[in-house]
């Protein structure tokens, strides 16, 4: 078994086992916060240390910062659409009368445990795409 | 039930509209959330499986969110989120 197979399931098994130790917790209390930032923190830092070990193996770009990836514009867009048909139901729910449920994603998450689970390993995942891809520097003016 | 909100006319028709459209079923709710949790799942899985040219997220992370404080702005954003959806 390749070592980034074992990563892959031991990273999986990490993420399932903290979203579903995080659907038990109740909000308002000190364990959600311990629990909710501590994932954090550890998500943060297994991340950093993880871009830490990539650099050396990305090839440098012009001026010595990490190359850019090439984005297509129509997936870019398909990505976009997605969140903002997102962002305009959550702002619409917002909305929604009083005597009626809120179908925005937090009144959602908690009344579906298994919701509220799976938008857990969904924060984490996120979390760990924003600390382990790499940031540009601006390298020295071009001559 | 029909008491404005502070944002304006035009959010008022907008959620009445929704509410009308969709009623306030809690099913429909969790269809909906669970149809965008798929449809980013879908998105990141093609740009890996598929020749179909999607970026994935760590690209457009890297793409769009490269400078670092646009990072760092971001990763305060997935803090509030955090606090907001799990311990708030």
């Amino acid at each position: 078994m390749s070592s980034w197979l074992v990563r892959g399931v031991v990273l999986t098994a990490a993420i399932v086992l903290a979203s579903a130790w995080a659907s038990g917790w109740q909000r308002f209390t000190w364990g959600a916060r311990f629990g909710t930032f501590g994932s954090a923190v550890a998500v943060l830092g297994a991340g950093l240390v993880w871009r830490h070990h990539q650099q050396w193996a990305r090839a440098p770009g012009r001026h010595g910062a990490a190359p850019l990836p090439a984005v297509n514009r129509a997936g870019a867009v398909a990505w976009l659409a997605v969140v903002l048909v997102a962002a305009g139901w959550d702002v619409l729910g917002l909305l929604t009368p009083p005597n009626r449920h809120h179908l925005t994603l937090s009144a959602m998450e908690l009344a579906y445990r298994p919701l509220h689970a799976l938008l857990f390993a969904c924060w984490l995942a996120i979390g760990w795409v924003l600390a382990s891809e790499p940031t540009r520097r601006h390298g020295p003016s071009r001559p | 039930m029909n008491s404005p909100s502070r944002l304006g006319p035009v959010f008022d028709v907008g959620a009445r509209s929704l509410s009308v459209v969709i009623g306030s079923n809690k099913l429909v709710g969790l269809a909906f959330w669970l149809a965008v949790i798929a449809a980013l799942g879908a998105l990141e899985a093609f740009s890996h499986l598929s020749r179909w040219p999607v970026p994935s997220a760590g690209d457009m992370v890297a793409r769009y969110l490269g400078h670092p404080v646009v990072r760092a702005g971001a990763v305060a954003l997935w803090l509030f989120a955090g606090y907001h959806l799990f311990s708030h």
